[in-house]
């Protein structure tokens, strides 16, 4: 498996980009992964706290980490546009470079905290884009998170609360809209939560609210924090799951 | 352009090796880029044909993809088996890049060339600034020459 990692010029952005790869070897046509980082983290953040390069040896799992500047991977309401960067640039770009899989089928998003409503935001905006979509402890209840910003500028990326709520980054509103509209979504929304966690419910309450509007949603709590010890556990079980599907559908 | 530095096992040499690989900017779906492979002396590396050189412009304005693999036994006379696999990888895991055999550019005779005329130059002069105007001529000279 390589590591590669990546310098290049996101014309959405507008600014130089870094992220890490995990690629195998191989043949190609590997299932891909784009894994998501928390606030104050950037793409070696995965690499570095966790043994995901382990845990994809052998997985024939190509895994992309992108560099998410704290800007919970939405675009923008005062600054640039990153749910465009990551769900329709950084996807066509890997696409072009690399012998990964186009077919939604095969492709998978998943983030810790700031990552994980990340994930779901760009798997709820993007309907049935994703196969699965991952939250390792996520900040799920945006606007609550809004009133608690621990530090974070949140107006840059979200403007007012007011603006929060009418550009629809809070993800049940998403729901709600996706509802309204009929909107189908495939997608298969998988939320690990840490029993220790002080935000749990954030994931309890998506769960339950996201099964009721008629997503597919599995809920899985144990033993754990919001911390790096957690999110290893997670990336490794996600990564059998991945391999799992992946030998049932041969 | 796309300068990636990627770290990989060769089980030729049973470790792990660096490879920079530049893209350009505007990479279509289904492109089949041509691959100039440059060798190097051992005083310099990847980063000196970045910092030093305007291959990574060339790179952008001709469309082509470079490869630098900073992997020492290629100088010597047994590089064949370690740049067979190092080539078998760059067309499993690269969409954009050519798997053609005359696609692809080893130019040992410009290295070879370059190693004879840069000692010589090099002792004479004594001056890095020079090398890099050397490397930079002879960077455009060979692309120049290969690509179509």
């Amino acid at each position: 498996m390589a590591h590669i990692r990546i310098n290049y010029h996101s014309s959405i952005l507008q600014m130089p980009i870094v992220l890490d790869v995990l690629l195998p070897q191989g043949h190609g046509g590997y299932k891909v992964l784009y894994l998501l980082h928390g606030a104050g983290g950037d793409h070696a953040s995965w690499i570095l706290k966790s043994r995901i390069a382990d845990y994809v040896e052998g997985a024939n799992l190509a895994v992309i980490m992108p560099s998410g500047n704290n800007k919970f991977y939405v675009n923008n309401i005062n600054g640039k546009d990153y749910f465009s960067f990551i769900t329709q640039e950084l996807t066509d770009m890997c696409q072009k470079w690399f012998k990964i899989s186009k077919e939604s089928v095969d492709r998978y998003i998943a983030g810790m905290s700031m990552g994980g409503y990340g994930a779901y935001y760009a798997a709820l905006k993007k309907p049935s884009f994703y196969h699965c979509a991952f939250s390792y402890s996520g900040l799920l209840n945006i606007i609550e998170r809004y009133k608690s910003p621990q530090g974070l500028e949140m107006s840059p990326t979200f403007g007012t609360k007011q603006q929060l709520i009418n550009n629809l980054y809070d993800l049940y509103q998403l729901i709600n809209n996706n509802s309204t509209k009929n909107v189908d979504n495939s997608t298969q929304f998988i939320t690990f939560c840490g029993l220790q966690d002080s935000k749990r419910h954030m994931s309890e309450e998506f769960a339950q609210k996201a099964k009721k509007a008629g997503y597919t949603v599995l809920l899985q709590e144990e033993e754990g924090g919001h911390n790096w010890e957690y999110w290893d556990k997670c990336i490794k079980q996600t990564i059998s799951y991945i391999v799992k599907e992946t030998n049932r559908c041969r | 352009m796309s300068i990636m530095n990627m770290n990989l096992f060769s089980i030729k040499l049973k470790r792990m090796i660096d490879v920079t690989i530049i893209l350009p900017d505007d990479i279509k779906s289904n492109d089949n880029l041509q691959c100039l492979w440059f060798y190097y002396h051992q005083n310099i590396s990847a980063m000196d044909w970045l910092c030093h050189t305007y291959l990574a412009d060339y790179v952008n304005e001709k469309h082509f993809a470079a490869i630098i693999p900073e992997v020492f036994e290629i100088s010597s006379q047994n590089d064949k088996p370690i740049i067979g696999e190092l080539s078998t990888n760059i067309k499993n895991m690269f969409a954009c890049i050519s798997e053609r055999e005359e696609d692809n550019f080893f130019d040992k005779e410009y290295y070879l060339e370059y190693e004879k005329d840069f000692d010589y130059t090099y002792n004479k002069i004594q001056d890095a600034k020079y090398e890099w105007e050397f490397l930079n001529t002879r960077t455009l000279r060979f692309i120049n020459t290969v690509l179509r």
